[in-house]
């Protein structure tokens, strides 16, 4: 039989045929990422936005900012929320619309715990224009596009670009003529930390016999026995794993996976490089 | 009939193990340091004392409650059972868990750090009820018991996992995947592996194993693991070698170094290395409650029977 009518009926027979012959349905070898693009500022809406491209898997994501008053016990800490949408556009045949699917709950919260824990760190207390009083709230809404796989590290990198891309104005209080920024002194940049702090995610799709691909098609995730994705920060230290379950994964596969992750950093660090050096898109 | 009543009355209230004499040693030659006590007494490499429970709900399938230290979390499996037509898989059973924070719970009633505000967690019915404690845990926990259980023996049904947390001191995911596993292992759904669970934590340039609460908060970094170890031998000789798969990994905060010490993954006295000898242990405790309660059962079964000089002695491993 031929090979599209085999990818149809035995799909993972056809997959562990490519294996063995170390290519993928796309041509690419078991360690190669598909073409990576970050551009920022491609909407003109919002405090910043930036969309994220890995292959045919694209997210946007738009950051927007509310005043608010800070809680009582953190009085110079702003906030930081994430929303993720998978609308049927992306995938008609994997996301109905209606409620909130629990892939996109998955991902926000999966955004929302880098955030909270600094592998994408927001410089919180940045984000205060009067102490006690006044804060800014943001808001890190990712929309897909186009849904092929590796939401994970489409949509971080989406929300990376963003923050990146925020411009925080000067708000006037109604009550008082004076124009507030915020109180820190780099006002103009959200995202405080240096690059080599942010702890880039890398993707891998797990199957029988340890084989791991990196940055999977959905059609090749969806066949896989388990998915796992490692954190590298810029000193080239992992930190972090997330592997959800699925097929037991062995430590010296854990131990490859880190190595390519590390390599691959560099070249994901070269996109982004890329993508803030343009600036934004007129 | 008083000897079956006797040993009736003995397996519902012996699957508790007592105070389990875990040896910091092996681990603590890995490290080959110091190590501060901890608040309770502890030492930075000691888990808290464990009970396991299993078959104490009448209604479910399988049920299990663990506690770790103060961490109560109680796990009832529904299964396999009938499953609605849009969500049955030829080819295995359908697995969901629902991980609940019941209205009764002290994390109900109080909760200073916001637990609760996740979206998608609102109380089911009214302010006070049962609520939802994360619907990601629910996804993750899902994906680690579908592949634990041998699904495709049970095709086109559905098996419920619902887990529920009566009090938070720390390790609760841990505590929680563990009473799941047991749980499963209680209602006699085959498995390919037994996990078993544990925590670390990183705290103030320590590694601290089996967190309790106020460690946790304090912590840089929380990294929960599950293991299934391969060998069938006692686990306390294997600590060196490392024969476990892993299963599942959580990482929360990433702050699990400063400048000098290991990697995450690697080096002899890496988070990981120091949680996987700690699931080897928790997996040790909870193949004895098991190996316990299933003597005492064909014991009671062979009394049931009939059979001459059965009974509670001598029987168990």
């Amino acid at each position: 039989m031929n090979a599209a009518v085999l990818r149809k009926l035995h799909p993972r027979e056809f997959l562990s045929t490519l294996r063995e012959h170390g290519i993928r349905s796309d041509g690419r070898t078991h360690d190669e990422l598909r073409p990576v693009s970050i551009v920022m500022s491609p909407l003109g809406c919002g405090l910043g936005s930036a969309m994220a491209r890995f292959g045919r898997t694209k997210m946007l994501a738009v950051v927007t900012g509310t005043v608010v008053v800070p809680k009582v016990q953190q009085p110079t800490r702003g906030f930081v929320d994430v929303q993720v949408e998978l609308p049927p556009m992306c995938s008609a045949l994997r996301f109905r619309p209606g409620r909130v699917s629990s892939e996109a709950a998955y991902l926000a919260s999966w955004i929302q715990g880098l955030v909270a824990s600094a592998a994408l760190p927001v410089d919180v207390d940045a984000l205060c224009i009067k102490p006690g009083s006044l804060v800014w709230s943001l808001l890190i809404s990712i929309c897909c596009v186009e849904f092929d796989g590796n939401g994970e590290d489409c949509a971080f990198f989406a929300s990376y670009a963003a923050l990146r891309d925020t411009r925080l104005p000067e708000i006037q209080p109604p009550d008082s003529h004076e124009k507030l920024a915020t109180a820190s002194p780099m006002r103009d940049k959200t995202v405080h930390a240096v690059d080599h702090q942010v702890a880039y995610p890398v993707t891998f799709a797990c199957f029988d016999g340890g084989e791991t691909l990196i940055d999977p098609t959905c059609f090749e995730s969806d066949h896989s026995c388990s998915s796992l994705t490692i954190l590298i920060d810029g000193k080239g230290q992992s930190r972090g794993v997330y592997k959800p379950g699925g097929a037991a994964l062995s430590e010296s596969t854990l131990k490859d996976c880190e190595a390519l992750a590390v390599a691959k950093r560099k070249q994901l660090e070269h996109s982004m490089e890329i993508a803030s050096r343009e600036g934004p898109v007129t | 009939m008083e000897k079956l009543g006797e040993m009736k009355r003995r397996i519902e209230e012996v699957s508790i193990v007592p105070l389990h004499d875990n040896a910091p040693d092996a681990a603590d030659a890995l490290l080959g340091t110091v190590i501060p006590d901890r608040r309770d007494g502890r030492q930075a490499m000691q888990l808290r004392e464990m009970e396991i429970e299993q078959g104490l709900l009448k209604h479910a399938d399988g049920s299990a409650r663990v506690l770790m230290g103060r961490t109560v979390v109680t796990a009832a499996v529904f299964g396999p059972m009938e499953c609605l037509v849009r969500l049955q898989q030829i080819e295995g059973t359908f697995v969901s868990v629902s991980f609940r924070l019941p209205s009764t719970s002290s994390l109900a009633t109080h909760d200073p750090h916001h637990l609760r505000d996740e979206p998608g967690c609102q109380p089911l019915h009214g302010n006070h009820a049962t609520q939802c404690l994360s619907r990601t845990q629910e996804v993750e926990l899902g994906h680690l018991l579908g592949s634990l259980i041998r699904k495709e023996l049970y095709p086109r049904t559905a098996v419920h996992v619902g887990i529920h947390l009566h009090h938070d001191d720390g390790s609760v995911l841990s505590c929680a995947i563990n009473a799941a596993v047991l749980a499963l292992l209680d209602a006699g759904l085959e498995m390919h592996a037994v996990g078993a669970a544990a925590s670390v934590a990183w705290v103030d340039g320590t590694l601290l194993v089996d967190p309790d609460l106020t460690e946790s908060n304090r912590a840089s970094g929380l990294l929960t693991l599950c293991t299934a170890p391969k060998t069938t031998q006692t686990i306390s000789t294997s600590t060196t070698e490392h024969s476990a798969d892993l299963i599942f990994c959580d990482v929360r905060g990433g702050q699990f170094f400063n400048q000098e010490s290991e990697n995450l993954i690697t080096g002899r006295g890496s988070p990981f290395s120091v949680a996987r000898n700690a699931c080897n242990i928790i997996w040790g405790i909870m193949r004895a409650s098991v190996r316990r309660k299933e003597a005492l059962l064909e014991a009671w079964y062979d009394v049931a029977k009939g059979k001459e000089g059965s009974g509670i002695g001598g029987v168990v491993d």
